[in-house]
């Protein structure tokens, strides 16, 4: 049997008006395997420069200190940008999962960028000892490669969504905030030691993505969902953080159990939401079919 | 009809592969390039 005839009915309609509105499947399904870990990039970062390691052994050998250094100092720059762009990019791979957020984050390919450009250079002058205008060449050819292969990051905050009008906007904002209190639900659970409790609480975070993708779906939504986002996340957030804090100095079962008890109430009503907001999209469109068959009556087509 | 407000999300474009190819090329030549001068340079 495939997953779309185990989705309940209603749930298939707004699924379908998901990927029509924003273009992407929603992750709707708390079971739903982990998406695959994003495979090492930035490797030919890594393996390009390793002549000049080779270089700096041969020195060694020829027992040339200042050529151990230079090549040796030129290397270790040549990993670090190769490092920061691996961090880079992986960044940039989790924020692609988000969303409604756009995080602001130090702009690590563009310095690893940078860095490969200002090693480029000093091996070319130092080590090679060609002109500082052939450094700089050999640098700007390095840094436009790797612009066209990697990319520098955009400067200033890129925004997740293009709002065109002021209740959007109130939308996208909500949804922003909402999403970055589901953020620090998944910090406070990857903290928590307990197997159960860290389930429960990333279920938790899954329910309410769900939620945030029904009213990205039905902006209308939002009004109804408000208690959702303004208490029951909040509160979820406040006592998963307080948990996450406590639990490491005091080991208590009673801390646990009163913990567990606060997870299970909050997952039904993330579910009770969840199906509301199904419901009433389900009952809104019997009302247009309704009010369209009656149209359809009166000027005499059926 | 309920009202509906309509939210674009804007999706991260990757670039094309002929232009990921060329960055490999030119990140290959000058770096590459360079370790192996700097490699033989002894």
């Amino acid at each position: 049997m495939t997953d779309s005839e185990n989705t309940p009915p209603e749930q298939r309609r707004t699924l379908g008006l998901t990927e029509l509105i924003l273009g992407i499947k929603p992750d709707r399904n708390p079971n739903a395997p982990a998406p695959a870990k994003p495979r090492a990039k930035g490797t030919l970062l890594f393996v390009l420069p390793i002549p000049i390691l080779i270089g700096a052994l041969i020195g060694l050998g020829a027992g040339r200190l200042d050529v151990v250094l230079a090549d040796g100092g030129i290397f270790a720059l040549f990993m670090a940008a190769a490092d920061l762009t691996r961090r880079g990019l992986k960044a940039e791979s989790a924020q692609q999962i988000l969303r409604f957020t756009r995080l602001q984050r130090v702009p690590l390919k563009t310095i690893g960028g940078l860095l490969t450009g200002l090693a480029t250079a000093l091996a070319a002058v130092v080590s090679v000892q060609q002109g500082l205008g052939l450094g700089l060449a050999y640098a700007a050819v390095a840094m436009l490669g790797f612009h066209l292969l990697y990319g520098f990051e955009p400067l200033g905050r890129p925004r997740a969504f293009a709002t065109n009008d002021e209740r959007a906007r109130k939308v996208a904002a909500a949804l922003e905030e909402a999403e970055r209190k589901l953020i620090d639900l998944d910090r406070a659970a990857k903290t928590i030691a307990n197997p159960e409790l860290k389930i429960r609480l990333q279920r938790i975070g899954s329910q309410g993505r769900s939620i945030l993708n029904q009213i990205a779906d039905r902006p209308t939504d939002l009004f109804r969902a408000r208690k959702f986002l303004s208490v029951y996340l909040d509160g979820v957030q406040q006592v998963a953080d307080g948990y996450a804090r406590t639990h490491r100095l005091a080991d208590s079962r009673e801390l646990e159990q009163n913990f567990r008890n606060v997870l299970v109430t909050v997952e039904q009503v993330f579910d009770e939401q969840h199906q509301r907001l199904l419901k009433t999209d389900v009952m809104d469109l019997d009302i247009q079919i309704e009010v369209l068959k009656k149209q359809l009556e009166r000027e005499g087509i059926q | 009809m309920p009202e509906q407000t309509q939210i674009g999300l804007k999706t991260p474009t990757k670039p094309p592969f002929g232009v990921r190819l060329l960055g490999g090329v030119l990140l290959t030549f000058s770096v590459g390039l360079v370790s192996c001068q700097a490699m033989f340079v002894l």
